[in-house]
């Protein structure tokens, strides 16, 4: 089910009249309840029989998770045996449905170019939604409970709760065992000054979604192709890279703002998962502003387990470079997210070895900082042309032109078309004069004012009706 | 004095929901102050705001800007009485969305009642051609004795990229479009009486106004009813009937589709609403050369169109006339060979 959608509003306006009536304590059973069937609802919606999928899944972690709480710590070759048997069930099933088809044609490829020749057949199915998200979600609680950080849940609804919860189940914030089951126990009433904070950020979610990504989208899937033209201009293929940059941001961010928002409005808290990542002046900067709880999950469950920056400096580029690659193949089964992974893994590998990623390195010249911090973005932004681009030779004729393209200064239009990411700017700059303390956080006045402005171009500027971009991860 | 009640004001739990309530009401008033006084607003509607609701139960929302359920609705079989009456008609008309917008329904029904023959209208939009249609009449096994194509790109041009969405989907993925379209479209009309979608006025810039209308499908005879539906400005002369020489996947297609319906004991009679857009393809006079079916047309001298595509109204009306006139013979003449049939 899509957060923009009429069926997703009646939904929620049921489990909303349950928070304001059986659910005025959070911890209540019937509003519990309510929650649960609700989620199961919502998944559901999208292909009925892959709750089956999820339901297994979840199943698997469950039964998992006890049996290792069961076991005493020093039974260490049992408990990595259930460890083992949680991952494989969980990746197994995200490598069947996801990346079965991208290795089948990989090893046709292989088979060609070493002159033979292999046909495997074609798989024809639909993505479970989400499944990306909660097989992180999952495997972080299984790897908690390996780890003894956390005690697994007895009770199997509690537990499919947590891994099928409405707002974040498809595309985050990844939410950690850790941050949410705690958060089950205490019964949080419903607040006035709640109420407001989870309106504000659906509204400004919407406000993202429907305002920003749907008309930056309109540019962008018209125009595309016109960016990957053999000698084509590098006005239009950086204008195009800018405008999805923009859209990605706004689609995302919106996505996960209305996750938090909801989440405010039904009792829970969840982390933030955006935080201005077009002023990150490094990359290391970058991945502590963009999809914030990816970037947690993958230092805390892939990055710190192979080695981290304990070992050679060697030893960490290959860390960063295998964790980034892997980043990019979670987003799709495609050659083109191997290459955007790879890029910001290359990219934060050289910004290591040249130690520009502290602030206290050998380059603490401002005007040293300011040119990296352009380098930043621009690197951020080929990536995005690749992270578009159906192919990596498509990709790669985009970047082109913007390298050697000429420079005819842009149309009227092109450039009015900018206003969609004005909003965008506004909320950067005024998160960058914040941390600076120039500025003070919104009060609750402006915000009121900035929720009426921003509903009102929810009516009056909303674009073409589409899917969120993370739906397909 | 005044400082200090304006901040027991802010200081009051209800002070961020009256200034969101009092900030988006002076928004709307303002709008609304502009197009009652900015010359270049004054006038300016959405056509969500103008359209008429269609003017029985029996019609449902086919087409509109937040939703194409035209397709899902008929190929998907989820509205028994379209199912049942395209069972039922004897004389089915098939063509893309020039064809629905030149049927009329008014010189339709009083025409076919007055025979008691059931007809039904199967068209579509987005310039849709044979497969599609096809595929309807094999999965609801139709069999009517008169099939009417609009021959305008109709054989051989596949799929559209709409329809090849549509056959992917399932009949549950048709109910969720059904209740977003509707829903979408209820929400809508009542927003945008007090507030416009200023980039439907405008539309975005470079990317200008996409042509759109709203398109309400009758249960019973399947025709369409448009609203609002723009007077006719462009007056034009309908182009020649043979066009281009056929292709060759043009003929194949042409040849099966005749020969399916053939086995299904219909007669093809083929037909052209004229438009002032080049034609798609070889022309109708040449198809029905090559199947050796009839061309009926309907002959009106002075036609406009609305939008460079479709009829205006009136001359839908007019061909409408005509072409019922025309087909009258035929039809009579297909009816007593199926009557001697039995």
């Amino acid at each position: 089910m899509n957060f923009v959608s009429w069926a997703f509003a009646a939904l929620f306006l049921v489990v909303f009249l349950a928070r304001l009536t059986v659910g005025r304590r959070k911890i209540e059973p019937p509003y519990v309840a309510v929650l649960l069937l609700s989620s199961l609802v919502f998944y559901g919606w999208h292909v009925p029989v892959y709750l089956l999928v999820l339901l297994g899944a979840a199943l698997v972690d469950y039964v998992a998770a006890l049996a290792m709480g069961a076991l005493a710590p020093a039974q260490h070759g049992r408990r990595r045996a259930l460890l083992v048997a949680s991952l494989v069930a969980n990746l197994g099933l995200l490598a069947f449905f996801k990346y079965g088809n991208f290795v089948a044609h990989a090893l046709e490829d292989l088979a060609t170019m070493s002159g033979g020749t292999l046909r495997l057949p074609e798989m024809n199915l639909v993505l479970p939604m989400g499944i990306s998200f909660y097989t992180f979600q999952t495997l972080s609680y299984t790897i908690d409970v390996y780890r003894g950080q956390l005690a697994p849940v007895r009770n199997f609804w509690r537990f499919i709760l947590f891994i099928s919860f409405f707002p974040q189940l498809v595309a985050g914030p990844i939410v950690r065992a850790s941050e949410f089951l705690p958060q089950m126990a205490r019964p949080r009433r419903l607040r006035l000054r709640v109420f407001y904070e989870g309106v504000w950020l659906v509204v400004a979610g919407l406000f993202l979604k429907m305002v920003c990504a749907d008309n930056l989208a309109a540019y962008v899937d018209e125009h595309w192709q016109r960016g990957a033209t053999p000698g084509g201009d590098a006005t239009v293929s950086l204008w195009l890279g800018v405008m999805f940059s923009g859209q990605i941001f706004a689609d995302f961010c919106g996505y996960s703002t209305i996750a938090r928002g909801l989440g405010y409005l039904l009792g829970y808290r969840f982390p933030i998962n955006f935080n201005a990542p077009y002023i990150a002046g490094t990359f290391k900067s970058f991945w502590e502003r963009w999809h914030i709880t990816l970037s947690r999950w993958l230092r805390d469950y892939l990055y710190v387990p192979l080695g981290g920056n304990r070992g050679s400096r060697a030893r960490t580029f290959v860390n960063l470079l295998t964790v980034m690659l892997l980043g990019g193949l979670w987003h799709g089964a495609a050659y083109t997210y191997i290459v955007w992974g790879a890029i910001h893994g290359v990219c934060l590998a050289t910004e290591r070895a040249l130690q520009l990623h502290r602030h206290d390195g050998p380059y603490r010249a401002p005007w040293i900082r300011g040119a990296w911090a352009v380098a930043v973005q621009v690197a951020v932004l080929v990536a995005w042309i690749y992270f578009r681009s159906a192919t990596v030779p498509g990709a790669t004729a985009f970047v082109t032109n913007l390298l050697v393209g000429a420079w005819p200064a842009p149309p009227g239009w092109m450039v009015a078309s900018l206003l969609f990411l004005l909003p965008l700017v506004v909320m950067h700059l005024h998160t960058w004069l914040e941390e600076r303390h120039r500025v003070r956080p919104l009060g609750a006045g402006a915000k009121a004012v900035l929720a009426a402005g921003m509903t009102y171009g929810i009516l009056s500027l909303y674009g073409g009706t589409s899917d969120f971009i993370y739906f397909q991860f | 004095m005044l400082l200090r009640g304006s901040g027991r004001l802010a200081a009051s739990p209800l002070f961020p929901a009256a200034v969101f309530t009092v900030a988006l009401v002076a928004t709307v008033v303002a709008t609304d102050l502009a197009r009652a006084t900015v010359p270049a607003l004054r006038g300016r509607v959405q056509i969500i705001a103008q359209a008429e609701r269609p003017p029985d139960g029996d019609h449902y929302l086919a087409n509109d800007v937040a939703g194409h359920v035209d397709h899902h609705v008929i190929y998907f079989g989820i509205d028994d009485e379209v199912v049942a009456n395209l069972r039922a008609a004897e004389v089915l008309f098939l063509g893309n969305s020039r064809l629905m917008f030149a049927l009329r329904p008014e010189v339709l029904r009083p025409a076919f009642d007055d025979e008691a023959v059931p007809y039904y209208v199967m068209g579509f939009g987005f310039r849709e051609a044979d497969r599609f249609p096809l595929a309807i009449i094999r999965a609801l096994d139709l069999r009517p004795r008169l099939v009417v194509v609009n021959a305008d790109g109709f054989f051989g041009g596949g799929l559209s990229t709409w329809a090849e969405v549509v056959v992917r989907d399932t009949p549950f993925a048709a109910r969720k479009l059904q209740f977003e379209a509707e829903a979408a479209h209820e929400a809508r009309r009542a927003v945008h009486q007090l507030v416009p979608n200023w980039l439907r006025l405008f539309g975005l810039p470079g990317l200008g106004l996409r042509r759109t209308f709203i398109a309400y499908r009758s249960r019973v005879d399947g025709t369409w009813e448009i609203s609002p539906w723009a007077d006719g400005t462009d007056a034009f002369v309908a182009g020649p009937l043979d066009g281009p020489e056929l292709g060759r996947g043009e003929v194949a297609a042409a040849r099966a589709f005749k020969a399916e319906l053939d086995a299904r004991g219909s007669t093809l009679v083929l037909t052209h609403v004229p438009t002032p857009e080049p034609m798609p393809g070889g022309g109708p006079a040449r198809f029905a050369a090559l199947l050796g079916v009839p061309l009926v047309l309907g002959d009106v001298p002075a036609l406009t169109s609305h939008d460079h595509s479709h009829l205006s109204e009136g001359s839908a009306h007019d061909w409408s006339r005509a072409f019922m006139r025309a087909l009258a013979p035929l039809d009579q003449a297909s009816r007593a060979v199926s009557l001697d049939g039995r």
